[in-house]
């Protein structure tokens, strides 16, 4: 199965060598959600939790050829059939879903050039999340979803989740951190011509602890990898490692947009993440 | 007297200072067969001579001076000579009127046991329009195979991982190479290919779909053999001929070795996207040795041994999925050791028994992440056939296969239904590191049986147990067949049977699997005749008719609910609940005058499957019809041969939507109905070449196999941007023109 798996993506990334028309991941275009950032109240850089932790849950989202007001309905759960093993991420079913959250609501017109964060919510950690699972998953992790539907009056839709980690490591994970954005090696005020994009900084990749299904444990670096997006022009590469240099084409001047909007948001793949925002006229 | 004396011994003298003795020999042109019984002769002097069984020939007294050899044999250009008596031995070259193409090599005959199994043999496929001399993919010329781009061979509407391949009748993990370029045995090393679909005999097991088996041939022992050949893709070399003077000793080496890595590397070295390094390539070496012992023992001893690698660097990730960046390596290897030894007991006995034994290795890398399977396999065949009488012939026999593995894995799991797979990032880590070793023990008994001698009837009722260590479970399958003989050139047949195959490792893992699953199982009905309007001669029609019908339960199906295992709640993983039904009409129809061959294989088949909260959907091979029309003409030095194929789009699962996962920056797709729509039909039309060269020494073969000819944009799937909000289907390889040289002696 997984055999015919990687065939499987072989030979569609073969057939992606070519063309095609579909929107680009990078573009920054109508609705987008950017990142959803999760820390413990009270010490934000945490990314995995106890049960019973309140945690600030804040959402970045972009609109930038679309509607003003962004929405947000909140629903959370645990995560007891697996959405890594297949399950839908969704709340919908789940006997333990709460949908008592307030929508949040965004004007982007009061960001700069209609990108930014959306007001956070508090999601708490059931503190019966473990009950009935084994040691194992205790250790590496049982999932508490928050599902976040976002719309816009001009009935642009992106339904989204992030899983909030409860786990009894006793070292938890930490959020990565993101310094600014590089052009050509150098910080940037004005419409870069075409060049490459770079990090100035980031922080290093964190060693944690993994059981096997045996309880067997081994030691694993996570690895970080940073989402690039542009407002205007080309990118070649949307996700890719934190030190690579991203080769940015400029469009022809008498078709550039008035400013240009660019977003780093690296991520650990284990839930911690950062988002870096530069807008330039 | 004395003067007379002197006079007859000058004469003698003079007689035998002026006569020559002239020795030759007389060879086919291109072949170097040794033509036998053949009268060569010497005009005007009207002296002839015949060849021996090694073709040579002598003259005695023959007088100085010139004359003209002639050999006149019916079938072969009449061969003239001028020569003279100073050189007293010759070589002579006869060319026939006609070559078949490759003539060297072709030596099998067709070998049935039953009616339910389709058997190639090595003409057959040799000379099959649109395989390219493969046996494996000659099969995909057969009625109930369906049309498929991927290195498995789907049988009647199964799924890809229910058909069984086999070597010498002994379990291999594959038959094909990377994507289904090539057979894993050098083509002009197998005798024949069986293809074992609905209501197959007990001998064989662990496969509810069918089974694909290879049978490598006996090595010529009349003279040395050569073959070579080099096309775009590949090149291989292949010797074979006997051992010792007496020709009992015989022996078969071929070695292949693919390049077309090396040709996509260049291809795409311009390419920032990705590298390949090592991409993708293969390589296979078939070594027999056969000795005939006496009339009543043979030993028979194969090596075979093929490895495929692919390897590359990816530089963007695949489809945005941010894991799936780095390098990606892919190593298969087996190899195996197959002795045989067949006893003939006495006139109306035999025994043959054999085993193999090697290790398989399947090796996967992506990034670090790893699936690294190594197995060492042991299998085990024996039979024992005695005809009692000319009424009643019994089989008995053992079919086992242990294997001892070692699994690393460390790979993400990636949830998959309806061949949509969600991305890579988000599947969870399956870390294990395990050693185990499992055991497969199959019997089966086969029995034919007459009423009479001249009975119309023949009846084969057959018992197979199955007796799978993994899952401590034994199973009994009755089978059975029958046939009719109305005359000489109509029979029908009806076949039923049980089928049973155990469930995969990966299936039974207690952590990422169910160790409480049991074996998928199958019940298969089919009835058929075939019809031969020939009459005797080797032209006309032959029509091979059949239905079938499979019920499919106990099938293995992915299960994403919580079940308490141990007193924890756990993952199930995997269940038995899923179901299925094929049916299907297959209908074949060989037509031949002169020159002129057409084949029609034509199958109508409906394949489904339901599982628990799923609405009964059709399965990934549901190709409702599925049409092969092949033709050929062959005339003198040249052979023209065309395939065209039309099949049913294969259903696909669309995808209606999709969740933003913001740990991972990924979409996972919301599955529509699965399988429900269909992509476009599939339509090639394959067209080929061959030219024959007829040298002294050898025969040389030029040829041009263009595939896709029609230049179809044949969908092969569908390709979706990052958010599924856009799809566009992917089509499949457009016109390849592949040349290609072969000598061969």
């Amino acid at each position: 199965m997984k055999i015919n798996f990687l065939i499987l993506l072989f030979f569609i990334f073969l057939n992606n060598c070519g063309k095609d028309d579909f929107k680009k991941s990078f573009s920054i275009d109508g609705l987008r959600v950017l990142a959803i950032t999760a820390g413990k109240s009270g010490a934000l850089t945490q990314a995995e939790f106890d049960p019973g932790d309140v945690v600030v849950v804040t959402p970045y989202v972009s609109d930038t050829g679309g509607s003003q007001i962004v929405t947000a309905k909140i629903s959370s759960c645990t995560d007891s059939l697996g959405v890594d093993s297949g399950a839908e991420p969704t709340c919908e079913n789940a006997s333990d879903q709460n949908s008592s959250y307030a929508d949040l609501t965004l004007d982007t017109s009061t960001l700069a050039a209609r990108t930014g964060a959306m007001p956070s919510v508090n999601v708490t950690i059931p503190s019966t999340i473990y009950s009935g699972r084994t040691s194992v998953d205790q250790f590496n992790g049982i999932n508490y979803l928050v599902t976040m539907e976002f719309s816009t009056p001009d009935g642009q839709k992106i339904k989204s989740f992030k899983r909030l980690r409860a786990t009894t490591r006793s070292t938890k994970n930490q959020n990565p951190t993101i310094g600014s954005i590089l052009f050509d090696g150098s910080s940037f005020t004005s419409y870069p011509e075409s060049g490459n994009f770079s990090l100035d900084s980031y922080s290093q990749e964190e060693s944690y602890t993994f059981q096997d299904r045996n309880g067997n444990s081994s030691t694993l670096t996570e690895e970080l990898f940073v989402s690039w997006y542009v407002s205007d022009g080309e990118i070649n590469f949307s996700s890719v490692d934190p030190e690579a240099n991203v080769k940015f084409t400029s469009p022809q001047s008498s078709s550039r947009e008035s400013s240009l909007v660019v977003v780093a948001v690296i991520r650990d793949a284990r839930g911690g993440m950062a988002i870096e925002i530069k807008n330039v006229p | 007297m004395k003067i007379f004396f002197v006079i007859f011994i000058n004469f003698v003298c003079i007689i035998s200072a002026n006569a020559i003795t002239l020795k030759g020999k007389v060879l086919e042109r291109g072949t170097k067969k040794p033509l036998e019984n053949i009268n060569v002769y010497i005009l005007p002097l009207e002296l002839s001579a015949t060849t021996n069984n090694q073709g040579e020939f002598e003259i005695l007294d023959v007088p100085e001076g010139n004359f003209k050899w002639v050999v006149n044999i019916p079938g072969y250009i009449r061969f003239e000579e001028l020569d003279d008596t100073d050189d007293p031995s010759s070589i002579f070259y006869i060319e026939r009127f006609e070559y078949k193409i490759y003539e060297t090599t072709v030596t099998s005959t067709q070998k049935k046991r039953d009616d339910s199994t389709q058997t190639l043999t090595q003409a057959d496929f040799l000379m099959a329009p649109g395989a390219g001399q493969d046996p494996i993919r000659a099969v995909q010329n057969l009625t109930g195979v369906a049309q498929n781009q991927s290195a498995q061979v789907v049988i009647q509407g199964s799924n890809p991982d229910d058909t069984g391949y086999l070597i010498n009748q002994h379990p291999v993990p594959l038959v094909f190479h990377f994507d289904g370029l090539s057979s894993v045995v050098f083509p002009n090393a197998v005798e024949s290919v069986d293809y074992l679909s609905a209501g197959y005999g007990p001998e064989y097991g662990r496969a509810i779909g069918g089974l694909i088996g290879i049978n490598t041939k006996s090595p010529q022992n009349d003279r040395q053999h050569g073959i070579a050949y080099l096309d775009i893709f590949n090149a291989g070399v292949l010797a074979e001929g006997p051992l010792t003077e007496d020709k009992k000793q015989t022996y078969l080496v071929s070695l292949r070795r693919s390049y077309i890595g090396q040709v996509l590397s260049k291809v795409t070295e311009d390419n920032e996207d990705f590298n390949f390094t090592v991409a993708p390539t293969y390589t296979d070496l078939t070594a027999i040795y056969e000795n005939k012992i006496d009339e009543k023992n043979i030993f028979k001893l194969d090596l075979v041994a093929s490895q495929d690698e692919l390897k590359f660097l990816i530089n963007k990730p695949i489809n945005d999925d941010p894991k799936l960046r780095g390098e990606f390596f892919r190593q298969t290897q087996f190899f195996r050791i197959i002795p045989k030894y067949t006893r003939k007991i006495n006139s109306h006995s035999e025994m043959d028994n054999s085993f193999a034994f090697g290790p398989d290795k399947i090796l996967l890398n992506l990034n670090n992440q790893k699936l690294d399977i190594n197995s060492w396999n042991f299998s085990t065949r024996s039979e024992w056939r005695n005809r009692f009488n000319e009424n009643y012939k019994i089989y008995l026999g053992l079919d086992s296969l242990f294997d001892r593995r070692s699994v690393f894995v460390n790979l993400s799991d990636v949830y998959t239904q309806g061949g949509v797979s969600n991305p890579y990032s988000t599947g969870e880590i399956a870390s294990t590191d395990i050693k185990s070793s499992s055991q497969n023990l199959g019997f089966y008994l086969r029995n034919e049986i007459k009423i009479s001698e001249t009975s119309p009837w023949t009846f084969f009722p057959g018992l197979r147990f199955d007796y799978f260590d993994r899952i401590k479970e034994g199973e009994l399958s009755p089978r059975a067949n029958l046939k009719y003989q109305v005359n000489d050139s109509l029979f029908f047949r009806l076949a039923a049977g049980l089928y049973y195959q155990p469930p995969s490792g990966r299936e039974t893992d207690k952590n990422y699997g169910n160790p409480e699953l049991t074996s998928p199982r199958s019940s298969h009905y089919t009835f058929g005749w075939q019809k031969d309007f020939r009459g005797g001669s080797s032209d006309g029609v032959i029509w091979n008719s059949g239905i079938f019908y499979k019920n499919l339960d106990r099938l293995v199906v992915s299960s994403t609910a919580l079940t308490n295992r141990d007193g924890s709640q756990v993952q199930e993983n995997y269940n038995n609940q899923g179901t299925g039904t094929i049916y299907g009409l297959e209908q074949s129809v060989k037509w031949k005058k002169n020159e002129y061959r057409l084949t029609l294989a034509y199958t109508l088949l409906k394949s489904t499957r339901e599982e628990p909260s799923v609405p009964k959907y059709p399965s990934e091979f549901d190709q409702t019809h599925n049409l092969n029309l092949i033709g050929s003409y062959e005339r003198g030095k040249w052979i023209y041969s065309t395939r065209l194929r039309y099949v049913t789009g294969n259903p696909y699962t669309p995808v209606e939507s999709s969740y933003y996962d913001a740990d991972n920056n990924v979409y996972i797709p919301l599955r529509g109905e699965i399988y429900s729509e269909r992509l476009g039909n599939f339509v090639q039309l394959d067209f080929r070449i061959d030219r024959k060269i007829v040298y002294d020494k050898m025969l040389l073969y030029a040829y041009l196999d263009i595939q896709n000819l029609s230049n179809n944009k044949n969908e092969q799937a569908i390709n979706y941007s990052y958010d599924y909000s856009q799809s566009q289907p992917t089509t499949g390889l457009p016109i390849i023109p592949i040349f290609g040289v072969r000598g061969e002696f």
